[in-house]
């Protein structure tokens, strides 16, 4: 802010963690050649090496907590806060130098444009915040209590100062808060609901003028103001894309990070041995940050303590024999737990294995057994759900963790919708391969549903964009074959959607009523396996058919 | 800078038809703006537009 000048040496703020030096290169007269090297020769712990620089340090580890903090918005898109226009327009952040001890002003609270302590101070919420204009909707969740605190603050130090909150809604709902608010309030700080459209400055005296709909009482407002702090919301680190690469980690359509499960496993990332701490994985304040460093950090513990690590059962096995060493497995499991090398049969790091059996769908070559999930148990149970009467039948299959979890969901609601459907159960939707779908309607199923859990809630990462591409295929792969395409759905259900997952069947039901048994009929026929050519490799995918009712030997 | 593109999609519930800005490489869940259904098909060759669809604009 220009307010003062900076040592080319310096801690970056007297409560730093760690409490050590910072020395800016660009700065500083000893970078290559040495014209000053003071500060090397004062110190006796001979920690400054001019000649250091970044390197890439290699480490194994069990466990790694990611805990790269934020970002803080930029305001300068929006321009009608003039905060590019206005020296006495400033962020929380600059305020907070301004009244830092250790800051610029030696914690003399002044306005930028003259350097006088101003008497009127405004602050603007959610800048940045809550706000679908600017790409950012989501509550950024420290700033209504950092803006009571900066009011009390000012209230304590300057009693004679009169401070303006425009505000959306007040979020004061930790522990103590509420009364932090109201505090506040009896301090004298006004709160003004409203945001406002518009600053503009007094050229005369560099005041700002702020024009406001106060939504409490219906009327239009005009504040002449000192100076405005516009509390700026946080954002994910603009290093998150390069740490969701390394790790394999997926982002909910915010941005920050997505956990294993949202109240099961907090702290955990979808890919094991990995935890998180702190905002990257959702706006938080100190209090709940600390909570969960201390939870990612006894997870970690936990994990590398454990001597022997317990898996699910569920997880893939390559046949190395049957293998056609093409990789396409490894690229698409979506934790990185398959190994390939050019030449090489793959290999499954069973560890590392999550259970979603997208690589088992994607196998061509009958290579990859799922266990518990195996390709002739999920057909046997295709055939046996159809054996009977499948012209009557919406056949479905439904993942685990949502789709599942939503037809659960509208039973115990009492929610009322057709009795047709039939639902197979697999792990994640990308399990289903295109031979399970084509079995269905083989064995006659009118309609059959692919469903699984909403892009932001795949509990696999993103296995369930290989369900889209597959279902892609196995449209065009149907109307290829002169079969309605339209009687293969795809629907993502979460576990909450009940009505969804009840409406969804009602829809099935009438768009099973439309299909004739000629048209059964006839996907019977058009879908029918190829026969093999002599010689031909066998194809393991094409499993030997059981007897209705039969299931199939566990693994 | 992000690739767009214009790309045709057809609802597999309700049978609509529509158009919509695709960024190369988006990850993103569809729904069928009438319907809400996911049974997004997408179209690689253009169909031909009817005149309702034309004044009925894009989604």
């Amino acid at each position: 802010m220009g307010l003062s000048s900076r040592k080319a040496i310096y801690i970056p703020f007297p409560q730093a963690v760690p409490c050590a030096y910072i020395l800016n290169m660009e700065d500083c007269l000893g970078n290559n050649p040495i014209a000053c090297g003071k500060c090397a020769e004062v110190c006796e712990k001979r920690a400054i090496n001019y000649d250091d620089q970044d390197e890439i340090v290699t480490r194994e580890v069990g466990a790694i907590i990611v805990a790269i903090g934020l970002d803080v918005y930029d305001p300068t898109e929006m321009d009608e806060y003039g905060y590019t226009r206005f020296d006495n327009v400033v962020t929380t952040m600059e305020f907070e130098r301004l009244i830092c001890a250790g800051g610029p002003t030696g914690g003399h609270f002044v306005r930028p444009s003259d350097h006088q302590r101003p008497r009127r101070i405004g602050f603007i919420q959610c800048v940045g915040s809550r706000n679908p204009k600017v790409g950012r909707p989501w509550c950024s969740n420290i700033c209504c209590m950092n803006t009571v605190k900066d009011t009390l603050l000012l209230a304590d130090h300057y009693p004679d100062v009169e401070n303006y909150v425009f505000y959306q809604d007040i979020r004061a709902f930790g522990k103590s808060f509420e009364d932090m608010f109201q505090r506040s309030k009896e301090a004298g700080t006004r709160y003004i609901r409203g945001l406002p459209g518009d600053i503009e400055e007094d050229p005369q005296t560099r005041n700002l003028i702020i024009t406001v709909e106060n939504t409490t009482s219906g009327r239009l407002e005009r504040y002449e103001l000192d100076m405005v702090v516009l509390s700026v919301g946080v954002e994910p680190s603009k290093d998150l894309p390069k740490i969701c690469s390394m790790l394999t980690l997926s982002k909910t359509s915010d941005g920050f990070l997505l956990e294993s499960h949202p109240k099961l496993k907090p702290v955990d990332a979808p890919t094991r041995g990995v935890f998180f701490a702190g905002f990257c994985e959702a706006p938080k304040d100190i209090k709940d940050s600390v909570c969960q460093a201390g939870a990612a950090a006894s997870r970690a513990g936990a994990l590398l303590n454990a001597g022997r690590i317990y898996i699910e059962a569920v997880t893939s096995r390559i046949d190395e024999q049957a293998c056609r060493k093409c990789g396409l497995c490894a690229s698409v499991c979506p934790f990185g737990a398959i190994v390939w090398k050019k030449g090489e049969p793959a290999v499954v790091i069973e560890a590392a294995c999550a259970g979603c059996g997208a690589c088992g769908a994607t196998c061509q070559f009958g290579a990859i057994t799922m266990r518990h999930f195996t390709d002739d148990q999920l057909l046997a149970q295709v055939r046996a759900t159809l054996a009977e009467d499948p012209q009557d039948k919406v056949f479905v299959f439904a993942c685990n963790w949502c789709s599942y979890a939503g037809g659960d969901m509208a039973g115990i609601s009492r929610m009322a919708y057709p009795a047709t459907n039939r639902v197979v159960r697999t792990m994640c939707s990308a399990r289903v391969s295109e031979e399970m779908v084509l079995e269905a309607f083989r064995c006659g199923a009118p309609v059959v549903l692919v469903s699984g859990c909403h892009y932001a809630d795949c509990h696999y990462i993103n296995a369930n964009r290989q369900t889209v591409k597959r279902v892609q295929r196995l449209w065009d792969k149907l109307e290829k074959a002169g079969v309605r395409p339209e009687r293969l759905q795809l629907e993502w259900i979460s576990a909450a959607e009940g009505q969804k997952f009840a409406k969804v069947m009602r829809q099935l039901e009438e768009l099973r009523k439309t299909v004739t048994p000629e048209e059964i009929e006839h996907a019977r026929r058009a879908l029918a396996p190829k026969p093999k050519k002599a010689g031909a490799p066998a194809a393991a995918k094409q499993a030997a058919p059981v007897a209705a009712g039969g299931g199939s030997t566990a693994d | 800078m992000a690739t767009t593109t214009l790309e045709t999609f057809r609802c597999m519930m309700c049978g609509h038809v529509y158009q919509e800005q695709v960024v190369k490489g988006e990850d993103k869940e569809r729904s069928c703006p009438k319907c809400r259904s996911n049974s997004i098909r997408h179209l690689k060759a253009k169909p031909p537009e009817s005149p309702q669809q034309q004044s009925a604009g894009r989604s």
